[in-house]
């Protein structure tokens, strides 16, 4: 090998020592610094993607970092999270749109399973029956009785002045 | 029906049922990742099993915001209790070939 080559990777060899000495020494030491600052860059962009939880996160980080710590580890595993947290809520926020459009169109008399319970389709509201033949809307406003000739609904407030359950 | 998630969230809160948690210190303490953490407390509150409210301190003394800070309820407390107990029941003991966990 040339003189010339060798004192050129002799050098290089050299600088490449020296980076890594001071990255060593840039992250051992100056952790302190740059840990913190680092953690709450992560947590400002978890907040920005999934913006609910952003004052919620960044009042933690702040308190871990009053209490001593970095808090880097934690706001690693919420940027992370934060992704995860907005692809779970895609199926959520679809799942009630279109339930919400569904029951607009569903035809009168449909039966369904909602949450493990039977419930009917009646005058475009979704209902469950209870054991006692009796169901109401979420909204509590009409109900629907079980009779021997079937499933009749009631709307509360065309129901003069009986109580929700007497619809005679 | 719980999953593990939720039952090592439940059983952290079941502890120290009289403690307040928040979200950083429960995934540390859980392991659970925030990715299902927060839906968890947000279903466990909507069910009255916990109580969330803001810290009462000194924003401008303190120089931070206030966290949420996380309770279990009476009914959470009871009913948890109730739902850790089904999940042993249900899971039943460990076979014979799954070696002992030594405990810390």
């Amino acid at each position: 090998m040339p003189l010339g080559q060798a004192v050129v990777l002799g050098f290089a060899a050299l600088m490449l020592f020296c980076i890594k000495k001071a990255g060593e020494v840039a992250i051992q030491n100056e952790y302190a610094s740059w840990a913190p600052a680092l953690a709450r860059l992560w947590v400002s962009v978890a907040g920005f993607v999934c913006p609910s939880r952003r004052d919620q996160w960044r009042a933690d980080v702040l308190y871990i970092q009053k209490q001593g710590g970095s808090g880097l580890y934690e706001a690693g595993c919420h940027l992370t999270g934060a992704f995860v947290l907005v692809v779970r809520a895609v199926p959520v926020g679809l799942r009630s749109r279109l339930r919400g459009s569904w029951t607009k169109k569903a035809p009168t008399g449909t039966f369904v399973m909602v949450d493990e319970n039977v419930r009917v389709m009646l005058a475009n509201k979704l209902m469950m029956i209870n054991d006692m033949g009796v169901g109401m809307d979420e909204a509590e406003l009409d109900y629907i009785v079980k009779g021997q000739d079937g499933l009749r609904f009631v709307e509360v407030k065309s129901s003069t002045s009986l109580p929700p359950g007497s619809p005679e | 029906m719980i999953t593990a998630a939720t039952m090592k969230v439940l059983t952290e809160f079941l502890n120290t049922p009289q403690r307040e948690q928040y979200g950083f210190g429960l995934m540390r303490t859980t392991g659970v990742k925030a990715g299902s953490l927060y839906p968890i407390l947000d279903r466990l509150v909507a069910a009255g099993w916990l109580h969330v409210e803001d810290e009462s301190i000194d924003v401008v003394a303190e120089r931070r915001p206030k966290r949420k800070l996380y309770r279990l309820t009476a009914l959470g407390e009871r009913e948890g209790r109730r739902a850790v107990r089904q999940f042993f029941e249900n899971v039943g003991p460990a076979p014979h070939w799954v070696p002992r966990l030594e405990r810390a």
